[in-house]
């Protein structure tokens, strides 16, 4: 099973928002990172075939997805960055419904269970206009999922969510993305850390940087410092270098820095993460 | 101050930025100056004579009514020597003159439709485009938020007004100026009485000022319009609902003046809420209310009325933005209504979740409710109308129906004998003569009075038949009072309405909900589902279609029948051009043309909402492109004209009566058949258009 993308490309008018994006897909959960405007959400759409490509070539299996047509569908979940709901559709209701677009033989069981998955079970016979934003963004996420898709593309898709949730939807992700093309666009590094196999950083719709979180992770070691000073040089360090966190204790305050080399003397060495290094991509 | 200015500023640009307000505004100025230029009658502006003698009429009834109700000092005296006042004081001692041009142009009532329309699209534009975009909570939040907000808005709303209402009497202007209606622009000099429709205006002022003083009357009606369309669309969570209560609101004023339609009494007319959008109302015959027994006229009314509105519902709008950041309505919950079940969903196939999506949202259901209600209270007051001489001409149909003319001629010739006995036994006893060779005068008299208007009608209808017999067109005797009510019912404006409402909800309606990206990337969703969506769409509007079709046939049906469906249509008069085939064939067709109407009204609904994204533009563009036309054209004189109406297959006879002219008949389906066909295209490619490629 595997996705290829070549060379794709896409522009609104002037505006470069995805050139010549190639990358290869196989079963796990892809992390797609980059702050706003990166063109994560054109990459998705395009996927989808939502939206038309100018150029390149997507083919699944070895076959050009525009060929396929409904058997293409058919492999398809999508959850959209602003999904919108039925208001007037009880939560059950709209499951259901999606269910027949998508041909699932025998819903039933299979909506009982990914209702209880996101944790909306109990409130399966409420219309969904009384739904919170969260409980809608899981709706949402539970619609993608149903019919067992093969690839499964989640645009944000715990933006609005609690930690307690988003803990809850990253576990269930990980656990269904056995057998799966699964991926997950988002500026939120943490939620993909620990699951993703692979992590893109797509800077204004190019590939920047590909690989396993562990290894892009090491890419910011030794750049990485701690530095203990006190409140007043605070704007100081932050004039000159990319701060990353500041924790204060009170007298003092401790600064996680990045810079090529060391700050100041007192510097010690940090073990780098995912989040050090996106940061050291996108910093600028 | 400045924050002020500034912020209007930026209000107006918002406006003038949006490409659908420009569209739209053109579109109505473009459609209200063809319907000037189209209306005016340049040619009817005659000489009015007997013009003395009318006012002295009225100041001489005014003062013996004052007599009569003199020393009482109440309400009715002062009104009576008001008007005697008023009316004496015109110079009657000249003939009003002919004057072209001014009179069309202030006797011109349709602009009152495209302007409201144009105002409250605007002012729901201008109120409601925070809310849709989702910036209302940001605005309110800023230091100055609400009050000067609330005041930048509305001084936005009526600065819009008043430019637009003053483009829109430019434009009826040019309309009636482009027909060479103004021979003068001076106006010769000539008074407002110098008008045929004015010479009962009770102040003497030129019509160059009048036609000023009608324009200032406007605005102030209009603003008052556009604060409450304006203030419904802040207030209701549904632009819908917001669109529909401003509508009802709109041209339920606009029917409250205008003669024709529903408002027949004078008084409502003249000194109703919105009366002085009308040049007629403001300067017709001097009308009055009673404020406190004094009698203040309406002119004064209808300017100090929209005042008081206008600060009305801009106090309300205040009072909304100050105290509560948004604000909605919902529709009441009925008590009676039983705690229901909790009720576990069970899975269904496509084609009923698109009825789902219709039937679970109340206004949809309201929209049907209150269009078919709408739709059986004017055909059953439509129906009440059944004059006694048409009962009688009734009486002589029945009485020797079915048998063709010349079998009767005895009879008949009997009849009229004794028509003409009364007719002489009435003038007799009346002039006093003496009556001869009548048995019993005074019954006779009493035939002819009951019976003479009936018989006339019955006669003119003798003679087509002979006539049409000596062209070897044998038709049966029949009274067609039936047929001919059925055959003139036109196009119905409920069912356009709620069929429109209808489509375009649906075909919007993933749009709306921003679910249509998901649909697309499933299988049935990208494939099926705009068929099954047409599918339910066709089914919905079948159901309309045979619900209004039963509503304004069975009424007509009941009260004057229509009994042989194998006649011929040459007994219909005013059908004849579809002669030469029966009645019942000729129901048939029209039963036929009106679904196929209702079916390309649905193929252009569907196709215009995949042009449009939002359901109120959709829905709106749509009614008007059907509906405008019917009012401008009902009563053409040339038939050939109403080609050019859209609807025109929905009003089935109307189309078939395009037929003694080939060019119009193309005309009509190239607009009925060819456009909406094209329309529907978009919609399909939604279907085969995969954007893989
Ligand atoms: N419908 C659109 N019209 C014009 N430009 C767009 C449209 N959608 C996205 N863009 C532009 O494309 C770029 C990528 O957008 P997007 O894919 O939404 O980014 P992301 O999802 O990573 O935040 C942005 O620069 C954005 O301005
Ligand atoms: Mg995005």
């Amino acid at each position: 099973m595997e996705l290829s993308i070549n060379n794709v490309s896409k522009s609104y008018k002037q505006n470069k928002a995805l050139s010549g994006f190639t990358l290869s897909f196989s079963p796990g959960v892809y992390a797609l990172l980059g702050p706003n405007g990166s063109g994560k959400s054109t990459l998705m759409n395009i996927i989808t075939g939502n939206l038309k490509k100018d150029s390149g070539v997507i083919t699944y299996n070895g076959k050009d997805i525009s060929k396929m047509g409904m058997e293409y569908l058919s492999l398809l979940g999508y959850m959209p960055q602003y999904p919108g709901i039925y208001l007037q559709f009880t939560a059950e209701e709209y499951l259901y419904y999606i269910a027949a677009l998508k041909g699932v033989k025998d819903p039933v069981e299979q909506i009982t269970e990914v209702l209880r998955e996101v944790e909306l079970d109990d409130v399966r016979s409420m219309k969904t206009s009384t739904f919170s934003g969260g409980m809608k963004q899981r709706l949402a996420l539970a619609q993608a999922v149903i019919g067992d898709p093969k690839i499964l593309l989640l645009d944000e898709p715990t933006a609005g969510l609690d930690p307690k949730q988003r803990i809850a939807i990253r576990n269930y992700i990980s656990r269904i993305s056995f057998n799966k093309i699964v991926i997950i666009a988002t500026h939120v590094v943490s939620d993909i850390e620990y699951i993703a196999k692979t992590a893109i950083f797509l800077k204004k719709g190019v590939i920047t940087d590909c690989g396993a979180p562990s290894e892009l992770a090491k890419k910011a070691a030794g750049d990485v410092w701690s530095i203990r000073c006190g409140a007043d040089e605070v704007t100081a360090y932050q004039n000159r270098y990319k701060v990353i966190n500041i924790q204060s204790d009170g007298a003092d305050v401790n600064l996680r820095v990045l810079s090529y080399t060391k700050p100041t003397d007192n510097a010690k060495p940090e073990a780098p993460t995912l989040e050090d290094e996106y940061i050291r991509v996108f910093a600028n | 101050m400045q924050d002020f200015g500034r912020n209007l500023k930026f209000e107006l640009l918002k406006l003038l930025r949006n490409r659908m307000i420009i569209i739209v505004s053109v579109v109505l100025l473009t459609a209200n100056m063809v319907a000037a230029y189209r209306l005016c009658d340049v040619e009817n502006d005659a000489k009015t004579e007997y013009y003395a003698q009318g006012v002295a009429a009225v100041i001489k009834d005014a003062e013996s009514r004052y007599g009569a109700e003199e020393g009482k000092n109440g309400f009715t005296a002062r009104y009576y020597k008001m008007i005697a006042d008023k009316y004496s004081k015109l110079r009657t001692d000249k003939e009003p003159e002919a004057v072209t041009g001014y009179g069309q142009y202030l006797s011109y009532i349709y602009v009152d439709l495209f302007l409201l329309s144009c105002c409250a699209f605007c002012a729901a534009f201008t109120f409601r485009r925070e809310k849709e975009t989702g910036e209302m909570q940001t605005l309110y939040a800023y230091k100055h938020g609400r009050r000067g907000y609330a005041a930048v808005k509305l001084t936005a709303c009526a600065i819009t007004t008043t430019v637009l209402v003053l483009l829109f009497c430019l434009s009826s202007f040019t309309g009636v100026f482009v027909r060479g209606g103004f021979v003068d622009f001076t106006g010769g000099g000539a008074r407002l009485q110098d008008l045929k429709a004015f010479i009962y205006a009770p102040n003497e002022i030129s019509v160059l000022s009048a036609v000023l003083v009608s324009v200032l009357y406007k605005i102030p009606v209009c603003i008052a319009l556009a604060f409450f369309a304006g203030g419904v669309s802040y207030l209701f969570n549904s632009g819908a609902l917001a669109a529909a209560v401003s509508a009802v609101f709109m041209y339920g004023s606009y029917m409250l003046n205008n003669r024709s339609y529903i408002n027949k009494n004078a008084f409502l007319r003249n000194c109703n809420l919105f009366a002085s959008i009308r040049p007629s109302n403001i300067f017709g015959e001097l009308r009055c209310i009673n404020v406190f027994g004094f009698a203040i006229p309406a002119y004064v009314v209808n300017i100090v009325l929209p005042l008081l509105l206008i600060v009305f519902f801009g106090a309300v709008f205040f009072e909304l933005h100050l105290n509560r950041a948004s604000v909605t309505i919902k529709l009441p919950k009925l008590k009676f209504k039983r705690k229901r079940k909790i009720k576990q969903a069970k899975p269904h196939g496509l084609f009923a979740y698109e009825f789902r999506k219709i039937f679970k949202s109340k206004l949809c259901v309201a929209v049907i409710a209150l269009t078919l209600i709408a739709g059986a209270i004017v055909s059953v007051i439509s129906v009440r109308a059944f004059p006694y001489p048409e009962q009688v001409y009734k009486k002589y149909c029945e009485r020797w129906q079915g048998r063709y003319c010349y079998e009767i001629e005895d009879e008949y010739n009997a009849e009229q004998k004794k028509i003409n006995d009364g007719f002489e036994a009435y003038s007799a006893m009346r002039y006093g003569r003496p009556v001869e060779g009548i048995d019993n005068p005074v019954q006779a008299a009493d035939y002819y009075i009951a019976n003479y208007e009936g018989f006339r009608l019955f006669r003119e209808k003798y003679e087509r038949l002979i006539e049409l017999h000596e062209q070897d067109k044998d038709t049966p005797i029949l009274f067609e009072g039936g047929y001919r009510r059925f055959f003139e019912s036109g196009a119905d404006i409920f069912l356009i309405l709620s069929a429109v409402f209808l489509c375009t909800y649906l075909a919007t309606y993933d749009r709306v909900n921003n679910t249509e990206s998901v649909m697309t990337t499933t299988k049935k969703g990208r494939g099926k589902l705009p068929w099954i969506k047409f599918a339910a769409l066709m089914t919905v509007s079948g159901a309309l279609y045979a619900a209004f079709t039963l509503i304004t046939f069975l009424p007509i049906l009941f009260k004057f029948g229509m009994a042989l469906p194998y006649a011929d249509t040459y007994a219909v008069p005013g059908f004849e051009a579809c002669g030469g085939m029966s009645l019942g064939r000729y129901v048939a067709l029209m039963f036929i043309l009106r679904f196929i109407g209702v079916v390309l009204l649905c193929l252009f609904c569907c196709g215009i909402s995949s042009l449009i994204k939002n359901h109120i533009t959709a829905m709106a563009a749509t009614a008007w492109i059907y509906v405008i036309p019917i009012f401008l054209l009902k009563n053409a004189e040339n038939k050939a004209a109403r080609c050019v109406e859209p609807s025109l297959l929905l009003d089935g006879s109307g189309f078939m009566q395009l037929f003694s002219s080939p060019g119009a008949v193309a005309v009509s389906i190239l607009i009925c058949v060819v456009i909406p066909c094209i329309l529907f295209i978009p919609f399909i490619r939604k279907v085969i258009k995969w954007n893989f490629r």
